[in-house]
């Protein structure tokens, strides 16, 4: 039995205009609505659709859900379905009344004149490349290798409890006498009266250098513990330094430090990236300084 | 021959040919029925409140922690573990636990947090206070409060383990409680009772939950000397607004559902 014959307007191998018709309308409608789905929906659109992650759109610009939320969390403590319609309204207007003023603002160039607006608008920028540089979390590996290359910024805060002795100038010798005496092993607890008390029990070394002076901590930060100093002359006065007790600072491992080391791994990836970033800046503006200041 | 015009097909062909045309505007359409219906999912999500969603147990949070679950594994699981629990030893919380450092642990904050992040340096990020390094010469680098002697942050790590109920000595707690109520300007963040802000994200002091560490006096001490300052990066920008709202409800379902089971354990 011969084959059916398939009407012409469907066999491809013949050249028919209602196929041809056909294709060419589905093809305009598919193009048509890719190319409107792409027109509504990209970023500066002009549109009457207000975007589902936005609660309005003031000259185009959205205002987001988020915000909207943040703001009734912010005023009064709650969520935007169990809020009223009175809330909703007041945060509403409050956000479109702010994005408002902020299009002014751009309107006016404020940042070209108000020094408040551009010390904030430096702080954003730089905010904003710090924020790009601690998006990624450094791998574990990172920060092994981090900490190896700084391992001497990671120690415990050096203690000390250290009993400051005052003589006058002119008792240089009974100073000699005192330190002698303690060097021999007699109780400190004897001396109270020549106590400086500028120290008083444990103290961080920052905190006893601060209270003891520059080169007074340094006589005592080498005194091990019962360690006495012949007498110092400083300040007007010579004194014996007493040392109870000196811990002295000791490298952490790894896993003590690792919280700091994350801290110094952020601020180092910062500091790079926003000079990076001010680099960049630098190298696309056009700056032209004035001759007597080149 | 078979069939009869020249250049014409056979009937068996051209239905082949049929079928093959037809099941490919078939999937066209259904691929594109299924575009507009995660469409319309995707922007019923965004609308809706996100506490209500959570509430909910329906169809849209379900398709939501499905997807959040993706978008924690990208986002989020290098810190806080494929499980959520996080890591004591570099301070990343738990969120899996009932305990929320900032919030009540509400779907909406949680979002927040996954948008803006704390510490994060984005202008909206959670960035109220930071723990005060007490050991160093300037604590604080906003807030003028003076250093605590090593012996004050003894007696301030006492007077912590007092408030959860696991100070040995309490002279020493004693003295620590007036260095944390005045001085040390302790209770500023943490309150009185020492259970914390959580609008400041400051940790409640008196409870089981630690995020440095466990109730060891040497992490307690750690943590007063050299003070905290987590931080958490935020996707926005990055992240679309239904991925970091499918994220928050993923995250909020773990909690809950942790809660959920401890209700119906006690």
């Amino acid at each position: 039995m011969a084959d059916r014959q398939v009407p012409n307007w469907l066999d491809p191998t013949q050249g028919v205009s209602v196929r041809s018709l056909t294709l060419f309308c589905l093809g305009a409608v598919i193009g048509l609505a890719v190319a409107g789905y792409a027109l509504f929906t990209a970023k500066g659109t002009s549109t009457l659709y207000v975007p589902p992650d936005a609660i309005a759109l003031v000259n185009q610009q959205p205002i987001s859900r988020s915000d909207f939320a943040a703001q009734l969390r912010t005023l009064y403590d709650t969520a935007p379905g169990q809020a009223t319609a009175e809330q909703r309204r007041k945060v509403l207007n409050d956000l479109i009344r702010e994005e408002l003023f902020v299009q002014r603002a751009k309107e006016l160039d404020v940042g070209a004149v108000d020094p408040e607006v551009r010390q904030a608008m430096v702080g954003a920028v730089e905010q904003q490349a710090a924020a790009d540089a601690i998006t990624s979390a450094p791998t574990e590996a990172k920060l092994q290798a981090f900490f190896e290359a700084h391992r001497g910024n990671y120690a415990t805060e050096g203690v000390m409890a250290v009993r400051d002795l005052v003589f006058p100038v002119a008792a240089a010798v009974q100073a000699g006498e005192t330190a002698q005496a303690l060097r021999g092993g007699a109780d400190v607890a004897r001396f109270t009266a020549r106590d400086s008390r500028k120290t008083e029990g444990e103290e961080f070394y920052f905190a006893a250098k601060i209270h003891l002076g520059p080169r007074l901590f340094e006589a005592a930060r080498a005194l091990p513990d019962h360690g006495v100093t012949g007498p110092l002359a400083e300040g007007g006065s010579l004194h014996v330094l007493y040392m109870a007790q000196n811990r002295r600072p000791m490298p952490l491992a790894y896993a003590e430090a690792k919280p700091q080391v994350l801290a110094d791994y952020r601020r180092q990836a910062i500091d790079r990236l926003q000079s990076g970033n001010e680099g960049f800046l630098r190298k696309r503006a056009n700056v032209l300084v004035a001759k007597d200041l080149r | 021959m078979a069939g009869g015009a020249s250049g014409s097909l056979s009937l068996e062909l051209w239905k082949t040919r049929r079928r093959i045309v037809s099941l490919v505007v078939l999937a066209a359409v259904a691929g594109l029925a299924l575009w507009l219906a995660g469409r319309r999912q995707e922007a019923a999500l965004l609308r809706a409140d996100a506490d209500q969603v959570a509430a909910s147990n329906g169809a849209l949070l379900r398709s939501a922690v499905r997807a959040g679950a993706g978008v924690y594994r990208q986002g989020c699981a290098s810190c806080h573990g494929a499980q959520g629990r996080g890591d004591m030893s570099a301070g990343v919380p738990d969120l899996t636990d009932a305990d929320w450092l900032y919030g009540r642990g509400l779907a909406q904050e949680i979002e927040q947090v996954a948008e803006h992040g704390i510490r994060s340096h984005r202008a909206k990020a959670l960035a109220l206070a930071d723990m005060p390094a007490f050991a160093l010469p300037a604590p604080s680098s906003t807030e003028r409060i003076s250093s605590l002697s090593p012996r004050d942050i003894a007696d301030v790590t006492e007077f912590i383990r007092y408030l959860g109920g696991g100070a040995q000595d309490m002279t020493a707690a004693a003295r620590g409680g007036l260095i944390y109520q005045a001085r040390g300007a302790c209770f500023d963040c943490h309150g009185r009772d020492g259970r914390g802000d959580s609008a400041v994200g400051a940790p409640n002091l008196a409870d089981a939950t630690w995020l440095y560490g466990d109730r060891k006096r040497e992490s307690i001490a750690r943590s007063i000397a050299e003070g905290r300052a987590g931080v958490c990066p935020g996707g926005g920008g990055a992240l679309s607004a239904t991925a970091l709202r499918q994220v928050a409800l993923y995250i909020h379902s773990r909690s809950s559902s942790r809660r959920a089971g401890a209700d119906r354990g006690s």
